[in-house]
């Protein structure tokens, strides 16, 4: 179910609400844990009753082994219990890439049956695995069944995330299941905190993705000036689509009463690479950070300075190494394919050219240089990370890069032909569809991508003034308006 | 055995910071967040960690720098692996 499908909006979540809040007031809390349980996996399986089956084993199995590894600690068990939590991912997500890959390199080209993504597989597995690292290093213990369920199925974030660590969610979780008294005042800030979410889904992410969609089906006829548009459009559409979903997905959990960590922070404000994983997508940044680039950095640190590494060896070792390797996961994650190995590949060495400036001491840039450069390595993976295949990027990167030719309006074919101007003219921009509507959409959205508030911060200061409640039923208008066919979230497919 | 002084390793701590940052005059209080020291990002942390080994001659793990909120759950921490260390 999308948060945009109305059958969501004006069925299926009024119904839970309700009755979640009755249960609490009447039915206790271990039955209210039962209830939201429920609900979550009527959300899922509304989808498929298979899939559903699936990740209720998966929860099922993760379960008995962190409840192995609280007794036992063993890191071999843990290294079997992550095994198992990737290779179930592997095989959905990567088994027909891998295939396919040794395949070419051996000259067997299996016909391979495409196998569905599991919905929300990537985003609940690496929750599980915090979860068993956790337990395995005696940082928390294991809850009853019920409340391990829920953490991992919350409907809000069981799809696409935030990836919520057991730390933040287990509290609040218990406390519904004692029956304590429920936080007064979430409800409100959580529904305005929803509305934004919709408003920047529906009338912003989708208004820009019919223009991105044409533009990267057909790269080759991209010029100069399309395929920036392009990039950004799909810059902004990517931010604007999952920070509204992040928007939601936190709106609703504060409805429910339970407060999930905040995803962006203004990203295209950053003025640096690290800034910009600071400040995007950043349940996954922590995930990456705590769970792969510190314990690695570690190591190889630790190794360094054991065998007295000098300068130049220790910055591969140390800062490099773990970061190419912590960023070629964090691309392949988000899919199976060359194009998103590569993103993680742009991101992972500009971070590094990032840390090795830092680590040399060199003068810092100019804010709007530094912003500049860092977008445009935004940009440049963002098109890798968009595109279909590796040949269509690199068109539009040569577009975007080396154009060759001077891209004009038609209007201004007599001025080029006196001239003598190598031209060519806008062929994207030219077609029914597009032209000026979507310039003018661009250079409206890019500075509203900077200057929008990021109420999921700190939610609980969304305060019910006059102007709030203006700001909502606008936003509420315009969606309503706009909602139309509900498109798909861009994350879903992560 | 000696005992342990909590303002003896907060001292220590403070001095390994100021060797990491190579600012003397980094200053550390129970309640220093990262927010207040410059520069203090997970590549730091690295190095502040292997420093405080080296310096209380113990091992840490990376995680348990990360996670802790301040200066002050940072000496709570080293203090009790340091007895762990030495009651061993």
């Amino acid at each position: 179910m999308l948060f945009t499908d109305p059958k969501f909006l004006f069925l299926f979540l009024p119904f839970s609400l309700i009755l979640f809040y009755l249960m609490r007031r009447y039915a206790g809390g271990k039955s209210t844990i039962w209830f939201l349980l429920f609900a979550s996996a009527v959300f899922y399986g509304y989808w498929s009753v298979t899939y559903l089956g699936l990740l209720l084993g998966q929860v099922l199995v993760n379960y008995l082994l962190s409840r192995q590894l609280s007794r036992s600690h063993s890191m071999g068990q843990l290294w079997l219990g992550i095994g198992f939590n990737l290779l179930l991912l592997g095989y959905f997500k990567y088994r027909n890439f891998f295939l396919e890959n040794v395949g070419a390199l051996i000259g067997w080209h299996p016909h391979l049956t495409a196998l569905f993504v599991p919905l929300g597989i990537s985003f609940h597995t690496f929750q599980q695995i915090t979860f068993l690292t956790d337990v395995a290093e005696e940082e928390d213990e294991v809850p009853p069944l019920p409340e391990y369920m829920l953490f991992v199925m919350f409907f809000p974030q069981l799809i696409a995330g935030p990836i919520v660590l057991h730390s933040q969610m287990g509290g609040q979780v218990s406390a519904v299941a004692a029956g304590k008294r429920p936080q007064e005042g979430t409800f409100g800030p959580g529904f305005a905190l929803f509305c934004f979410g919709l408003f920047k889904k529906v009338c912003l992410a989708d208004n820009l993705a019919n223009f991105v969609d044409s533009a990267f089906q057909w790269p080759q006829h991209l010029q100069f000036i399309e395929a920036w548009s392009a990039a950004i459009g799909y810059c902004l559409q990517l931010f604007f689509d999952f920070s509204g979903y992040s928007d939601m997905a936190i709106g609703l959990g504060l409805m429910f009463g339970f407060l999930l960590p905040f995803n962006f922070n203004n990203p295209l404000a950053a003025t640096s690479i690290t800034d910009f994983w600071n400040r995007w997508h950043i349940t996954m940044t922590r995930f990456f950070t705590l769970y792969v680039y510190s314990p690695l950095a570690l190591a190889t640190s630790r190794m360094a300075s054991e065998r007295n590494v000098q300068a130049f060896s220790a910055f591969w070792l140390c800062i490099a190494g773990p970061t190419l390797v912590t960023f070629l996961a964090a691309g392949l994650w988000h899919g199976a394919g060359w194009t998103f190995i590569v993103f993680g590949l742009v991101h992972g060495i500009a971070l590094t050219i990032n840390r090795g400036y830092r680590e040399a001491k060199m003068r810092q840039l100019p804010t709007i240089v530094a912003w500049l450069l860092t977008m445009i390595t935004v940009l440049i993976g963002m098109v890798y990370f968009r595109s279909q295949s590796m040949t269509q990027a690199h068109s539009i990167l040569k577009s975007m890069f080396i154009p060759g030719r001077l891209a004009l309006p038609l209007w201004a074919d007599s001025v080029a032909q006196r001239l003598g101007l190598p031209v060519t003219f806008y062929s994207v921009f030219r077609a029914a569809n597009f032209a000026a509507h979507d310039l003018f959409l661009l250079l409206v959205f890019a500075p509203l991508a900077i200057m929008l508030p990021n109420p999921s911060v700190r939610p609980k200061e969304i305060r019910p003034s006059y102007r709030t409640a203006f700001a909502v039923s606008a936003m509420l208008w315009l969606t309503m308006g706009w909602i139309g066919e509900p498109r798909t979230f861009l994350y879903f497919q992560f | 055995m000696s005992e342990l002084i909590r303002s003896d390793v907060l001292q220590d701590l403070q001095q390994v910071f100021r060797s990491v940052f190579n600012d003397d005059h980094i200053t550390l209080t129970e309640s220093t967040t990262a927010a207040d020291i410059d520069g203090w990002d997970s590549l730091q942390q690295i190095k502040v960690i292997l420093a405080c080994e080296k310096k209380f001659k113990i091992k840490l793990r990376a995680r348990d720098v990360n996670g802790l909120d301040n200066v002050g759950s940072m000496v709570d921490h080293l203090m009790s692996t340091i007895a762990k260390t030495t009651r061993q």
